[in-house]
C-alpha cells in the first residue's frame, strides 16, 4: 500500500503559517507604557515641550497651559518647560505705545505663567517671534527676551538662545543635556546682528559650535536639540495637506522643507549630527503633534499644537511613529535615573477631553 | 458535372470557407484582447500610491507584482515581474518594469512566455486627510490623490506582432489606522491606449479601466508594503485581473 503525502494540504497549513507570522510581525507594535506606571522617585527630569502656544483665547483659559502647569507643578524642581517658538503670533513684540503691545504681552505672560515656581522655562524663538519674518524681527526678539525676564519675577524663566543669536545653546541637567537653537537666524532675510550682537557670526561657525556640543556627552546622557523649524514633518510646511501644500511645494518657501534656505539650515544641522545623533530633535512650527523616526536624529518630534485655534492638518509619513492632527497638545519626556526616556503626547479634543494616548520608549529602560 | 453537383460543391466550398473566416474574425477579436493584456497595465495588479515620505530625501523602492487573469480562450494567463521605482522627495513615483506573461497558446502560435516592460509616473496632487478624517471620524486617516501615466512594450505577444500601450488615470488612496500596518484602499480609474507600434496588424484602440485594491502599509521606518489588486478593463470580452504586489522602500539610514 502506498501513501501520498497531503502535499496540497501542507503547503496550504505553511501558506497559512507563514501568513500569520507575516501578518503578526505586521502587526507588532510597541508596548505602550502608560505614564501612571513610572515611578515618580525613578524619575530625573521632565521635559515638556510645546510649541506655537501665543495664540490663546484672550476670553478662555487656555485647556493646554492649564494642563501644562498642572503637570508641571507635581514636582516643579525636576521640570524644564520648553516653548518650541511662536511665543507671540502674529507679529513677536512690537514696539511699546504700538496698539498691538498689550495683547502681545498678555499672550507671553499666560505662557509664562505656566511655568510653576521653581521650574525652569525656555523660550526659543520662531519665526513669528521675528516681528512675522519682517526688518524689525531682531528688535522683537530683544523685546520678547525682555519682557519674558520681567514676566518671570526673578524664576527661572527665559529666552534661549537670546539677542538674536542662533545658539547654540547648553542647558544640562542630571543626564539631560538641552541644547536650544533660534533656526530662524538661519531663515530670516532681514538683519540678524548689529553691534549689540555677541555671538557666532556664520553658519559654519553654529555648525561647528553645535557638532562640538553634541559629540563631547557622555555615553548614558540624553541629548535633546530643540528649535522652532523642524528637520522633517508631514503638516503643511512639508508640502503636504490640502492643495496649499502643492502649492507650497512649487513656491520653495523659506519657512517650508523644500525652501532652498531651509535645506541649506536642514543641512547644516544634518551636518553636525552627522557623527553623533542626539536622541531627539524636537520642533514646532506646523501646528500638529508628530514622532517620526528621522535619519539626522534617533527621533524628530513636532509639537506645535500649543494653541487650540491654530491646530492644521498632518498625515502619516512613513517614518511616522505617531501623527495628530486638528489638536491642541503638547508632550512630555519623563528621563528616568540610571536608563530609559519615556515620550508621552497629550492631545485634548475640542470639549477638553484626553485624545489617543500615545507613549514610547525612546530610551529603553 | 450536373447542375445538382455543381449546387452541392458550391454549398460544400461556402460551409468550408464560412468558418475559416469565423475563425479568421474570433481570432483578431482574441488577439485585440491579448494586446489589451500583453503589457503592464492589462498583466499586473493595480497599485496605491505610495505613502508619503519626509520630503528631506528621495527613496528607492523595489517592487514585485504578480497578476492573473484567463485569455480570451479561457487559459490562464498569469504574469510575474519587477519594478524599481524612485519616490522623489517622498512624493511623486517614477518607476520602471519588466517582467513574464504566459501567451495563450489556443490563440497565438506559440506557447511559453512573452517578455513585457513598462514605465510609470504617479504624482501626488493633494495629500491631506482632514475632510475625510472628520467623515469618518478618524483623527488617523491620510488620504492622496494623484494623477499618473504610464507606457508599456511588450515586443513578442506573438512571433510577428508587438504591443504599446500608453495609459492614464487618477488614482485615490485612503489610509487609515494609527498603529502597525496601517491599512490602505485604493481607486484609479483611467483610460488606455493600445497599438500593435507599428508592426501590422489590428488598428489602434482604446478602453476605459478600474484598478482597485487594499493593502497594508508599515509605518514607524518600517517599509515593507503589500497590496491586493483588481481590475477591470472595459471592452467587449474582457475578464477581470487579479493580483498582489510587494513593494520595499529603502530609506535613509
Amino acid at each position: 500500500m502506498t501513501f501520498k503525502p497531503p502535499r496540497l494540504r501542507s503547503i496550504r497549513w505553511s501558506a497559512g503559517i507563514v501568513a500569520l507570522v507575516s501578518l503578526s510581525s505586521l502587526m507588532a507594535c510597541n508596548k505602550r507604557p502608560p505614564l501612571e506606571h513610572l515611578v515618580p522617585s525613578d524619575i530625573e527630569t521632565t521635559v515638556f515641550l510645546i510649541g506655537d502656544a501665543g495664540e490663546q483665547d484672550p476670553r478662555n483659559p487656555s485647556v493646554v497651559l492649564d494642563s501644562l502647569f498642572a503637570q508641571a507643578s507635581v514636582a516643579p524642581d525636576r521640570s524644564v518647560i520648553v516653548y518650541l517658538g511662536d511665543n507671540v503670533y502674529p507679529d513677536g513684540i512690537p514696539e511699546e505705545g504700538r496698539a498691538q503691545y498689550a495683547d502681545a504681552r498678555r499672550r507671553l505672560s499666560a505662557e509664562v505663567n505656566a511655568v510653576p515656581r521653581g521650574a525652569r522655562g525656555i523660550f526659543v524663538p520662531g519665526n513669528h517671534d521675528w516681528a512675522g519674518e519682517t526688518a524689525f524681527g531682531l528688535y522683537s526678539i530683544r523685546l520678547q527676551g525682555r519682557m519674558i525676564t520681567n514676566l518671570a519675577k526673578g524664576n527661572n524663566v527665559q529666552m534661549l538662545p537670546e539677542n538674536g543669536c542662533p545658539g547654540p545653546v547648553v542647558v544640562d541637567a542630571g543626564r539631560l543635556r538641552l541644547i536650544a537653537l533660534d533656526t530662524q537666524w538661519w531663515l530670516h532675510d532681514f538683519i540678524v546682528r548689529d553691534s549689540l550682537s555677541n555671538c557666532i557670526n556664520t553658519i559654519g561657525e553654529v555648525t561647528g559650535a553645535l557638532r562640538q556640543d553634541v559629540e563631547q556627552v557622555a555615553d548614558g546622557r540624553i541629548v535633546v536639540v530643540a528649535g522652532h523649524h523642524p528637520l522633517m514633518t508631514g503638516g503643511q510646511h512639508g508640502g503636504y495637506c490640502g492643495l496649499s501644500g502643492f502649492f507650497r511645494r512649487l513656491s520653495s518657501l523659506s519657512q517650508d522643507i523644500l525652501g532652498g534656505q531651509n535645506r541649506t539650515m536642514r543641512d547644516s544641522l544634518a551636518s553636525a549630527f552627522k557623527k553623533k545623533k542626539p536622541l531627539v530633535y524636537a520642533s514646532g512650527h506646523d501646528h500638529n503633534l508628530q514622532l517620526m523616526r528621522g535619519p539626522e536624529a534617533q527621533y524628530l518630534l513636532v509639537s506645535g499644537a500649543g494653541s487650540s485655534d491654530k491646530t492644521e492638518c498632518a498625515v502619516y509619513l512613513r517614518e511616522s511613529y505617531y501623527t495628530s492632527q486638528h489638536r491642541a497638545g503638547f508632550m512630555r519626556l519623563d528621563i528616568m535615573k540610571g536608563k530609559g526616556a519615556l515620550l508621552t503626547s497629550f492631545e485634548f479634543l475640542g470639549s477638553g477631553a484626553r485624545g489617543y494616548p500615545f507613549s514610547r520608549w525612546l530610551e529603553l529602560r | 458535372m450536373t447542375k445538382r453537383h455543381g449546387l452541392l460543391i458550391a454549398i460544400l466550398g461556402i460551409a468550408s470557407f464560412a468558418p475559416g473566416n469565423a475563425k479568421a474574425q474570433a481570432s483578431q477579436e482574441a488577439l485585440e484582447i491579448l494586446r489589451l493584456y500583453a503589457t503592464p497595465i492589462g498583466a499586473l495588479p493595480a497599485i496605491s500610491l505610495p505613502m508619503p515620505a519626509g520630503r528631506n530625501h528621495s527613496n528607492l523602492i523595489a517592487r514585485i507584482q504578480t497578476g492573473y487573469r484567463k485569455g480570451p480562450s479561457g487559459t490562464s494567463l498569469p504574469a510575474t515581474a519587477a519594478g524599481l521605482d524612485l519616490q522623489y522627495r517622498g512624493g511623486s513615483v517614477f518607476g520602471v518594469t519588466a517582467g513574464y506573461q504566459k501567451r495563450d497558446c489556443k490563440i497565438v502560435e506559440s506557447c511559453g512566455w512573452h517578455p513585457m516592460f513598462g514605465a510609470r509616473a504617479q504624482v501626488n496632487i493633494i495629500t491631506g486627510g482632514s475632510t475625510l478624517a472628520k467623515l469618518l471620524r478618524d483623527n488617523s486617516t491620510t488620504s492622496t490623490f494623484g494623477a499618473e501615466v504610464g507606457a508599456g512594450y511588450a515586443p513578442h505577444l506573438t512571433d510577428s506582432t508587438r504591443v504599446c500601450s500608453l495609459d492614464m488615470g487618477l488614482p485615490f488612496s485612503i489610509a487609515k489606522r494609527r498603529e502597525q500596518p496601517r491599512l490602505v484602499a485604493y481607486i484609479t480609474p483611467g483610460i488606455v491606449w493600445d497599438t500593435n507600434c507599428g508592426s501590422s496588424g489590428i488598428p489602434p484602440d482604446h478602453s476605459y479601466f478600474t484598478g482597485l485594491g487594499f493593502g497594508f502599509q508599515q509605518i514607524a521606518g518600517r517599509s515593507l508594503d503589500v497590496y491586493f489588486g483588481f481590475q477591470k478593463v472595459y471592452r467587449v470580452h474582457t475578464g477581470y485581473e487579479i493580483g498582489v504586489s510587494v513593494t520595499y522602500v529603502k530609506l535613509p539610514k
